[in-house]
């Protein structure tokens, strides 16, 4: 198992200090495997991107987390032996958030040690990622960037051409400023940025968003093909559908739904799924 | 008589000469929006404009309702010019065809309430009770009920849905015979959207209504429209009936739009488009047909005697030569040159082998189905671009690698009970 | 998100006018300004209750026709008196009047001059720039070309020029003044037209037929009425400190009492370094009355802009 999501609680204070706190999430919980493409369905405001960024430990400051783990199958590099072996001093403590099994609890690590795992572990390509650029660098410099800052060992040049041609953009792009490019090309470079860090995980939020058809079917289709694990957050039913192995399906903070995708969209047992499910299939007409 | 007539329907931006084109001492070229659009929409039927970003499906909208002119051709309502309107005419013609833009917290003025923007189109028809009377009729038609929650609230606590609503309001309020919809529920969530094209249904057959549906969602004009006109910068490439135009296409961008979207039935295999994806070089479009530097049928010269791939593929290989594309760069040999000039951006159903072991970046040339003379050809300018000689390069595939699609814009045919504009259109729903 | 719509009225317009002037009343440089603005209100409308004398007293003879003896000349400028040999709280000038009383019956003229030469600057520039912004094409251009022009025109030359045409009056300084200033209203009230045609409710209000004048009235005038406020209160602040100025160099009307021209007399008659009670107090009135313009003017800003 690569991450193991439990009972995750997230509240957000409102604004101004009055009023009670606004759950989030509530005891969301879901399981990710190595390598595998997962989905997490949900309608705008149903807790997904809280769950995205809750996870890298990049909420706002209004969101906490009140209670739950996030159980990744790695180790920050501070308290490993050099083969990534937690050491044993390390587990026999408790004051450590790692499991006996060499899982850490991503939501329990001080900042510095959860700034380690990100992106070397586990990457987020946040929502209008096409706005994550930065216009002033070269789509390249940021790329090789990303890189060195979590291994300063790497061939961060060679890294980011591979992960530009891995999701089809041409090399030019690595000396491109980000206006030079598409919307959809720079939606395949930010993930390319993720992808050049080489993690176990990566958490796309909404990344078809903005994006043409053809461009989406792309993007999709190099998703499913990456080796590293995929979470695919998204209100978008047929890309999951058609990418995700697994899908679970959020509702207002509560995690309602999930197994596999073809048994969650064929035979839901829940309500809200059903719904779901039968107002995409309205919005297109009956011909399908 | 259509309702709606599109004659030669140009509209370009950015034509007028700067200070600084003066100096530069060249003329700007103009950015063309709309490329002489022909097409007949009926009264009563759902006619939709199908068109992703950048395909002028914007521009259409605006042209339909008069809130812009075309640089050349016509629109025509119910027989008249619609630019050519004399005041009293124009203000007939408002009354009859009304817009409903995508953004709903765009398109309501956060500080007008719901019954004044409601009444916008019939200040200076109706007097003030029966304005008031015919505002609470239409706010109820679009289901904004209890009526009086609405009328005098302002837009800031509406829901997206709700907002939406109130704009469809404002288009029905004048009895109109047309209303344009640009968008309508791409911007609100699934439900929401299943209620309001229900709504939409309704208020059709309730008011006999015209509708244009503008949307770049292929699935939403499938299973809305009667018929359609699929829109690729600025070009009208395929219109006809609904149906056999988008689930039978005869052209490749059309072909491309079915096959890149999604079902959500897991058990069918899934045809993912062959076509590579669009890349960001939209104020040079090229010359011929906009769409074949993407396109899988690109017609070779007629003394081609290779496969139609390897021919797409050489194209994109001349294209790489002369814009001196740095993919090309630092190879040791000819062979390599080929191997990466000669790849495709597709997806990996439509890979070759090499391509797909590669990740992507290489092919093997010598797998591609090309004639000797061909090849040579290939091979002459791939030496030449090793070299760092790039005028022999071009020149080597000069009168060897030419199509039809890139020197003339494919005039449209009428084709199996639609029109289609392609040089060498789909035949039949296997040869795609 | 609520579909009660009843429940979200907390926005109307009145309400919103509530809030703003409460944020404003919380300002406190607001309130400061607007203090300061009162009192020179209250000496412009009546001057007679607030100035200690008449505006034809002279020292030591008061209103009668009497002449001074040639030690009480001398004497003049007189520091601050409070009762021996008269009063005169702030002294006097060199020909025997009252700063004081100078001071506030000097207060009418510029408070006249500020919002005269305000209002006619704004009643000239939001119109063009209104119409520059709406209608665009050649409208804009003609208009934006004479914008340009003008703008290269340097005020005190032309103020010269103008005085040298028209005698020094306050009219003419008021046109002067309004004739400089409109420019800059006209452009920013074009900047935020602009803005505001572009959006899509005023797309819909053309498809609906809704005639020019009323889409910029419900539409445009709401955004840029507070913006042409705060731009009428900085020209109020900016046309007196011009005419204070031009009043100092001799350019404006003697005869008239104002708060420049007592400076100016100040400096004519030599008394620059050695009567500070009588450079000081209109130095400090029209400081003050700019300013309290300016914090005004910046709360309303912030009070508008926020909405």
């Amino acid at each position: 198992m690569l991450l193991d999501i439990d009972s995750l609680t997230v509240r957000y204070r409102a604004s101004g200090g009055d009023g009670d706190p606004v759950r989030a999430l509530t005891d969301a919980s879901l399981t990710i495997e190595h390598g595998e493409t997962d989905g997490l369905l949900g309608e705008s405001g149903s807790g997904k991107t809280t769950l995205a960024r809750a996870l890298v430990g990049l909420l706002d400051d209004a969101g906490e987390v009140v209670r739950g783990h996030a159980w990744l199958d790695a180790v920050p590099p501070a308290w490993a032996d050099p083969d990534g072996t937690p050491r044993a001093a390390v587990i026999a403590d408790d004051a450590y958030p790692v499991r006996a099994d060499g899982a850490t609890d991503l939501l329990a690590l001080p900042d510095e040690h959860r700034r380690d795992l990100r992106w070397a572990e586990i990457a987020l390509v946040p929502q209008r990622a096409m706005g994550a650029l930065d216009p002033a660098y070269t789509v390249g410099a940021q790329i090789r960037e990303a890189v060195r800052r979590h291994d300063a060992d790497a061939d961060a040049g060679r890294r980011a051409r591979d992960a530009l041609a891995r999701l089809g953009l041409s090399a030019t792009r690595v000396d491109h400023h980000p206006h030079e490019l598409s919307g959809g090309e720079r939606q395949r470079a930010v993930l390319a940025m993720a992808l050049a860090c080489d993690p176990a995980l990566i958490v796309a939020d909404e990344p078809t968003t903005g994006l043409d058809a053809v461009t989406r079917d792309r993007l999709l289709d190099d998703l499913a093909s990456l080796d590293a694990a995929v979470l695919l957050v998204s209100h978008d039913l047929a890309a999951l559908a058609e990418t995700a192995t697994r899908l679970a399906v959020l509702h207002d903070g509560r995690v309602v739904e999930t197994g596999p995708t073809a048994a969650v969209l064929g035979a839901p047992t829940n309500p809200h799924t059903a719904a779901l499910r039968d107002a995409w299939r309205v919005g297109g007409g009956a011909w399908d | 008589m259509g309702l709606i007539e599109l004659d030669g329907v140009s509209k370009a931006y950015g034509g007028e000469r700067t200070l600084l084109d003066v100096l530069r001492r060249r003329d700007p070229s103009p950015v063309r929006a709309l490329d002489d659009v022909s097409l007949t929409i009926e009264r009563g039927e759902t006619y939709g404009l199908l068109g992703e970003s950048g395909s002028g499906k914007t521009t259409l909208c605006r042209l339909l309702v008069a809130l812009d002119a075309p640089s050349a051709g016509t629109v025509r309502f119910d027989d008249r010019d619609v630019h050519a309107h004399t005041g009293s005419e124009e203000r007939a013609f408002r009354a009859r065809v009304q817009p409903v833009f995508q953004d709903p917290y765009e398109s309501l003025n956060p500080n007008v309430a719901v019954g004044q923007t409601v009444a916008e189109p019939l200040v200076g028809r109706l007097d003030g009770p029966a304005r008031r009377k015919r505002v609470r009729r239409v706010l109820a038609d679009v289901g904004l009920t209890p009526v009086d929650d609405y009328v005098d609230a302002r837009p800031r606590g509406l829901s997206g849905g709700e907002r939406q609503r109130v704009a469809l309001a404002r288009a029905l309020a004048p009895d109109p015979d047309v209303i344009v919809l640009d968008e309508p529920v791409s911007m609100l969530d699934a439900r929401t959207r299943a209620t309001i094209l229900d709504r939409l249904a309704d208020l059709q057959a309730d008011y006999g209504l015209t509708y244009v549906l503008v949307s770049h969602d292929y699935r939403l004009v499938r299973g809305v429209c009667d018929r359609v006109a699929v829109l690729y910068r600025g070009r009208v490439v395929e219109r006809g009936p609904v149906t056999p135009a988008l689930a039978d296409p005869r052209h490749p961008y059309t072909a491309a739009l079915r096959d890149a979207t999604p079902t959500i039935d897991p058990t069918t295999e899934r045809r993912h488009a062959d076509v590579t994806p669009a890349v960001a070089d939209a104020d040079d479009p090229p010359s011929g047909c906009r769409f074949h530097p993407r396109c899988p049928r690109v017609v070779p010269p007629d003394d081609w005697t290779g496969s139609r791939d390897a021919f797409r593929r050489a194209l994109r290989f001349r294209r790489r030569v002369a814009e001196r594309d740095p993919i090309l760069d630092g190879h040791a040999d000819a062979d390599a040159v080929l191997a990466h000039g000669l790849v495709l951006d597709l997806p990996r159903a439509h890979r070759t082998a090499a391509e797909r072991d590669s990740g992507g970046t290489r092919v093997d040339p010598d797998d591609l189905d090309f004639g000797r003379d061909e090849r040579a050809a290939l091979d002459v300018a791939a030496d030449a671009v090793v070299r760092g000689d790039d005028e022999a390069a071009v020149a080597a595939l000069r009168g060897v690698i030419e199509t039809v699609c890139a020197r003339d814009a494919p005039a449209e045919r009428a084709v199996d009970d639609r029109f289609v504009a392609c040089h060498d259109p789909v035949s039949s729903e296997r040869d795609s | 998100m609520t579909g009660r719509a009843a429940d979200c009225d907390a926005s109307t317009a009145s309400s919103r006018t509530h809030r703003a002037l409460r944020r404003f009343l919380t300002n406190p440089l607001a309130l400061v300004g607007t203090a300061v603005l009162g009192v020179v209100t209250c000496c412009a409308l009546a001057p007679g209750v607030v100035a200690p004398h008449d505006p034809e007293w002279v020292a030591y003879v008061g209103t009668s026709d009497g002449r001074l003896t040639l030690a009480q000349s001398r004497s003049l400028p007189h520091p601050p008196a409070f009762g021996d040999p008269f009063f005169a709280p702030l002294g006097t000038t060199a020909s025997g009047h009252g700063v004081l009383t100078e001071l506030v019956y000097g207060a009418r003229t510029a408070l006249l001059v500020g919002l005269a030469a305000a209002l006619l600057s704004s009643l000239v520039g939001v119109p063009l720039g209104l119409c520059s912004g709406y209608y665009g094409g050649w409208v804009d251009g003609v208009i934006q070309r004479v914008v340009d022009v003008l703008y290269g025109v340097p005020f005190l030359p032309f103020v010269i020029v103008l005085v040298a045409i028209r005698g020094a009056s306050t009219t003419t300084i008021v046109l002067a003044i309004a004739a400089t200033a409109w420019l800059n209203n006209c452009v920013v009230v074009r900047g935020t037209t602009l803005s505001i045609v572009r959006r899509t409710y005023v797309d819909a209000a053309r498809a609906a037929g809704l005639p020019a004048h009323r889409i910029v009235a419900r539409h445009v005038l709401p955004d840029v009425l507070p913006v042409a406020a705060v731009l009428l209160v900085q020209d109020a602040a900016t046309a007196i400190l011009a005419h204070a100025t031009l009043a100092y160099l001799g350019l404006a009307d003697v005869t008239t009492a104002s708060w420049g021209v007592l400076l100016q007399q100040a400096q004519a008659t030599g008394h620059v370094f050695d009567a500070p009670w009588w450079l000081l107090p209109p130095g400090l009135a029209i400081a003050s009355l700019v300013a309290a313009f300016y914090y005004v003017g910046h709360a309303v800003e912030d009070v508008t802009d926020t909405d």
